[in-house]
């Protein structure tokens, strides 16, 4: 359809509209709109809110200033046991995640009932937050480092596995058929055909995964997992607000590096 | 030598790929596949290696039935194929995509390790000579050109010491110079060394010039089986109908009365 102020711009839509896809069009509109509405009821969001709220806010931010380096020394044990629970944590997920990975990819699992069994055991490890998962394992094996190195490992495995799994669907099957024609058996087919293909992108994944674990592991505290989060937590509680400002800038500085790191690596396996 | 029986092929979803096929092929013949799109010519190559299990009839090679033998991977080991899209492993170096071929013939353990027996690697480097590539071993699959991937491809058939070749459009993927050298190459192995060669092409004048003998597959069935020198064009008109063969007229024109 062509109109007067500019007539060389062109609604290019399917050609043929009829009464019922345009209602049906309209009524997703208005009901998209509802849901909104209805969720910025249930959240109090309002910008009265928002204004009543900007004197706490403030007033929060003057007593985080100026920080409180004096105790900082203390800070870099827990701040080394953070990148230590996202190292194992990593690890482990990686090692779990590729015989679940495999198991879980149509071409290549033994049987379709272990790929559903499979594809549910990541879904559910997957669904559930690690910092849930560090909660119920520092009820089961107490406070400290280790529940929180479990708790990443188990919902990481979720995520990598599913990702390899993908990966693994994904891949041409070209190789894997010319493999099979020369009697070549399961096992060599899967390093020779599958491997090569999927180790980039696997290698990346993982990278990727520890940067997030890294950022998960300094939450994990708060809940007794280890880590700087279990410092960050008691300057709450203590009302140290300009100690918590050091804490705050010290996981910043090292997400950042951690990220540039990892980023620096991947590039070379792309 | 291969016997295949009343050889059937039913895909999922009702299209009958192969339609009770006979075929007997002698040691050391050079047989070219020819037929139109959909003819059933890859089936009929993948139903001889196991890759596509047949619906009816047998496949036997030497006598041995091939999918009713207890282990289909030892009779594979016989067999080598070559593909349109060569599937090599892109990743991985030329020399180790050949030794692939030797996968079937070594320790299954030691393999997974990448760990090859030595006189594997001195085969692998002599059918790399063979092809005209050897200076190509230890570049990646990816980095060659069409032509030299189709090579790596028949080294590693050539690998596996096969009785049989198969090749399922082995030059489809290949400008025509290319194509008439992989074609030369294969005429070679089958000439100097014995090896069967069964070769799938859409291209006739390839297939006259290198083929023995040819089989002509149309919707499943055995149209064409003929020495080369007995070949006519009312047996190409069995297999492509009569306008292929009445191309006298231009393209253009043919085009716009259909």
């Amino acid at each position: 359809m062509r109109n007067a102020w500019a007539p060389n711009l062109v609604i290019v839509g399917r050609p043929v509209r009829n009464f019922w896809t345009t209602a049906l069009q309209l009524t997703t509109a208005a009901l998209v709109l509802t849901v909104y509405v209805w969720s910025a009821k249930g959240t109090n969001l309002s910008l009265g809110e928002l204004h009543s709220g900007m004197a706490g806010m403030l007033d929060l931010v003057s007593r985080m200033l100026p920080p409180d380096f004096s105790e900082v020394s203390r800070l870099i044990d827990p701040m080394v046991e953070t990148i230590q629970i996202s190292i194992w944590g990593t690890t482990l997920a990686v090692l779990f995640s590729i015989p679940f990975g495999f198991l879980a990819a149509r071409n290549i699992t033994p049987h379709p009932l272990i790929y559903r069994a499979s594809r549910l055991f990541l879904n559910a490890t997957r669904a559930v937050s690690a910092t849930i998962f560090a909660l119920i394992f520092v009820a089961a094996v107490g406070l400290g480092p280790f529940p929180g190195v479990l708790a990443l490992a188990v919902h990481s495995t979720g995520m990598l596995g599913k990702f390899l799994a993908d990966a693994v669907e994904n891949i041409d099957p070209g190789p894997i058929e010319a493999l099979k024609a020369t009697g070549a058996n399961q096992l060599q087919v899967i390093v020779f055909a599958v491997v090569p293909q999927i180790m980039p992108e696997f290698i990346s994944l993982s990278l990727f995964r520890w940067e997030m674990n890294f950022r998960s592991s300094t939450i994990l505290g708060i809940v007794g997992a280890g880590g700087i989060g279990f410092e960050l937590i008691t300057c709450m509680r203590l009302f140290r607000y300009q100690e918590l400002t050091v804490i705050l800038l010290i996981i910043f500085g090292v997400v950042t590096a951690l990220d540039g790191l990892s980023a620096t690596i991947r590039k070379r396996f792309l | 030598m291969i016997t295949i029986r009343g050889l059937s092929k039913e895909y999922p979803g009702g299209i009958q790929a192969l339609n009770s096929v006979d075929i007997q092929i002698e040691r050391g013949e050079f047989v070219v596949v020819i037929g139109p799109s959909g003819a059933g010519k890859s089936t009929l190559l993948r139903c001889i290696n196991g890759l596509v299990p047949p619906s009816g009839g047998t496949v036997s090679i030497d006598g041995l039935p091939v999918h009713r033998a207890g282990d289909l991977r030892s009779v594979r080991k016989k067999i080598g194929m070559i593909f349109q899209q060569f599937n090599l492993v892109n990743r991985l170096s030329v020399l180790k995509n050949v030794l692939c071929g030797r996968l079937a013939h070594g320790n299954a353990l030691t393999s997974c390790l990448h760990l090859f027996h030595s006189m594997d690697l001195d085969l692998a480097m002599s059918c790399l000579h063979r092809v005209g590539i050897p200076d190509k071993a230890h570049e990646r699959a990816d980095q060659l050109s069409g032509g030299q991937q189709q090579r790596v491809g028949i080294a590693r058939a050539l690998v596996q010491q096969p009785d049989v070749i198969l090749a399922d459009e082995p030059v489809a993927s290949l400008d025509p110079l290319s194509a008439r050298h992989i074609m030369d190459v294969l005429r070679d192995i089958n000439t100097e060394d014995g090896i069967t060669m069964l070769v799938s092409l859409h291209n006739l004048d390839l297939a006259r010039q290198y083929a023995k003998r040819i089989i002509g597959l149309k919707n499943g069935m055995v149209r064409l089986d003929t020495e080369i020198s007995e070949l006519s064009d009312s047996d190409i008109e069995n297999v492509y109908g009569r306008a292929f063969v009445d191309s006298a007229e231009p393209a253009e024109k043919r085009y716009c009365n259909a």
